[in-house]
């Protein structure tokens, strides 16, 4: 992704306009549907700190830079400009970040996401201690929102949490067809509840299942020796993250 | 931490209660680090601190323990930070969309990212229908025709009823500005729009908590599309900001329960 100063000065587009009298173009493809998939999926992986999927969606959508487009014509391309000129921005903040601290080269670059087997899910690891570790998993495909759940809340039952599956259904995120409020009226005595505890290897592990097709599991290293090298701590998370969306039996 | 959710037609009409809501903090925390627009790691402890959220520990509370029910939410020394609450109030509508306004899909809830945030709603989103039976109740229109694609929702989070209204007139503000620029690509949305506002306080002698979603339906869209569309005409927008304020004004009269 080209790199811009991101303290260019203003162009005469951003000159105040004349009274707005232009005929109403062509429908503005109802609010980029089409592109929206992509947009929220943008916004999924900036959460988890997948740079290079957001990069690669971002670029496959935006490839003028110099025009600007308006938010409320084109909302989603609008907001694909605005999320690249803010990457770029904190890409150089971050670039004078790393060179003040003295952080070696090999460190500088955005780490390449982990990938489920059964393609779904993309996640990155956040280290906050020695021992303290975070996965954020987003949902890649969000044509698998239903098993996604389904798979979240089938695991959190395995690991002991009642009525966990009745929850997800009951949510009935991922399903298209309407319901309506009269459906929920009772009280919504049970939050989302998909979260669970467990161990695997040295780590103990907390996934949480959010409501917006996001997994958050906290990773904490319990073995007194402290992990020898990375390839430890990411083959506990790759193996969480293939148990959650494996490859699918045949 | 359960809430009472409440749709109300306008800014003061008819109230329907649609239940209940069960959030805990990390709920609240993973909406708000996806959809705030402050870098805050952990937003979950932070509101469970600022709203006394009540939600740990499962056990008997002992003083030994520290929960937010029973110190943090004295500790008065410190200023609360803008930004945390800027962030609940921006996510708060993500949640409800999804648990109680039939956003089933996570498609259906899209941010939007304008530069200037005060200029636009912080959310537009697809209900499932587009028309809850709840706001039919609430604001007397039974199967309106909606022909448009996603309701502009706007997001606050405040601590008493006094800066609740004050937050709806400026998110009233923002959907109004969401209908004038969006009048020619899509004039069909113009006079609707929903302002979720999350009132976690109250005062002493009223202590308050609840989500109340206020469902803005236009009495006669026609007049109001004219009202736009003339001021477009004319660069008068500022005067139409300034009569969407004013409750007195025609064109807060197109609006329904809004004066």
């Amino acid at each position: 992704m080209t790199q811009r100063d991101p303290k260019r000065k203003k162009s005469k587009d951003d000159k105040k306009k004349p009274p707005d009298r232009r005929e109403p173009p062509p429908p503005a493809g109802d609010l980029d549907e089409a592109a929206g998939g992509d947009f929220n999926v943008v916004n999924l992986a900036l959460w988890a700190g997948d740079l290079e999927t957001a990069r690669e969606i971002l670029d496959a959508h935006v490839t003028a830079q110099g025009t600007q487009i308006s938010p409320f014509e084109h909302p989603v391309l609008s907001s694909f400009q605005r999320l690249r000129r803010q990457l770029v921005r904190r890409l150089n903040e971050y670039s004078a970040l790393a060179e003040s601290a003295g952080l070696p080269e090999e460190l500088r670059d955005a780490n390449p996401p982990l990938q489920s087997s059964g393609g779904h899910l993309r996640a990155i690891i956040w280290a906050e201690s020695e021992r303290d570790y975070e996965l954020r998993c987003y949902l890649r495909d969000l044509g698998w929102e239903r098993e996604f759940y389904e798979r979240a809340a089938g695991l959190a039952e395995e690991a002991g949490v009642a009525g966990a599956a009745d929850r997800a259904a009951r949510r009935g995120y991922g399903v298209e067809e309407a319901h309506t409020l009269v459906d929920e009226a009772g009280d919504d005595d049970a939050a989302n509840g998909i979260a669970w505890a467990t161990t695997s290897g040295n780590m103990f592990l907390q996934p949480e299942v959010s409501d917006f097709c996001t997994c958050s599991v906290r990773g904490v290293w319990t073995a007194a020796e402290l992990p020898a090298q990375a390839a430890d701590v990411v083959r506990i998370f790759q193996a969480f993250l293939n148990e959650f969306d494996p490859v699918p039996v045949a | 931490m359960n809430v009472g959710v409440i749709v109300v037609s306008g800014m003061n009409g008819p109230e329907v209660p649609i239940g209940t809501m069960l959030v805990k903090p990390s709920e609240v925390g993973a909406a708000s680090s996806l959809y705030g627009s402050t870098y805050i790691l952990r937003m979950g402890l932070h509101f469970d601190r600022y709203v006394v959220s009540h939600s740990i520990p499962g056990f008997q509370a002992v003083p030994a323990i520290y929960t937010s029910a029973a110190i943090a939410a004295r500790l008065t020394g410190k200023g609360r930070a803008q930004s945390v609450s800027g962030n609940i109030g921006e996510s708060i509508a993500g949640l409800v969309a999804r648990r109680k306004l039939g956003a089933r899909m996570q498609d259906d809830v899209w941010p939007v990212l304008v530069p200037n945030k005060k200029k636009a709603p912080d959310f537009v989103i697809k209900l499932r229908p587009m028309f809850p039976a709840a706001f039919e109740t609430a604001t007397t229109m039974v199967g309106p025709a909606i022909n448009f694609s996603r309701w502009p929702v706007e997001s606050k989070a405040v601590s008493t009823n006094g800066q609740a209204t004050e937050a709806r007139k400026k998110a009233l503000r923002q959907l109004g500005t969401y209908w004038y620029e969006r009048f020619p690509f899509e004039p069909d949305v113009c006079g609707y729009g929903i302002v979720v506002c999350f009132i976690y306080r109250g005062t002493p002698a009223a202590p308050t908590r609840v989500i109340k979603v206020h469902v803005f339906t236009p009495t006669n869209q026609a007049a109001l599309r004219t009202a736009i569309q003339a001021h477009r005409n004319n660069n008068t927008k500022p005067q139409y900001l300034a009569q969407l304020d004013d409750s007195n004004s025609a064109l807060r009269g197109h609006l329904r329960d809004a004066t």
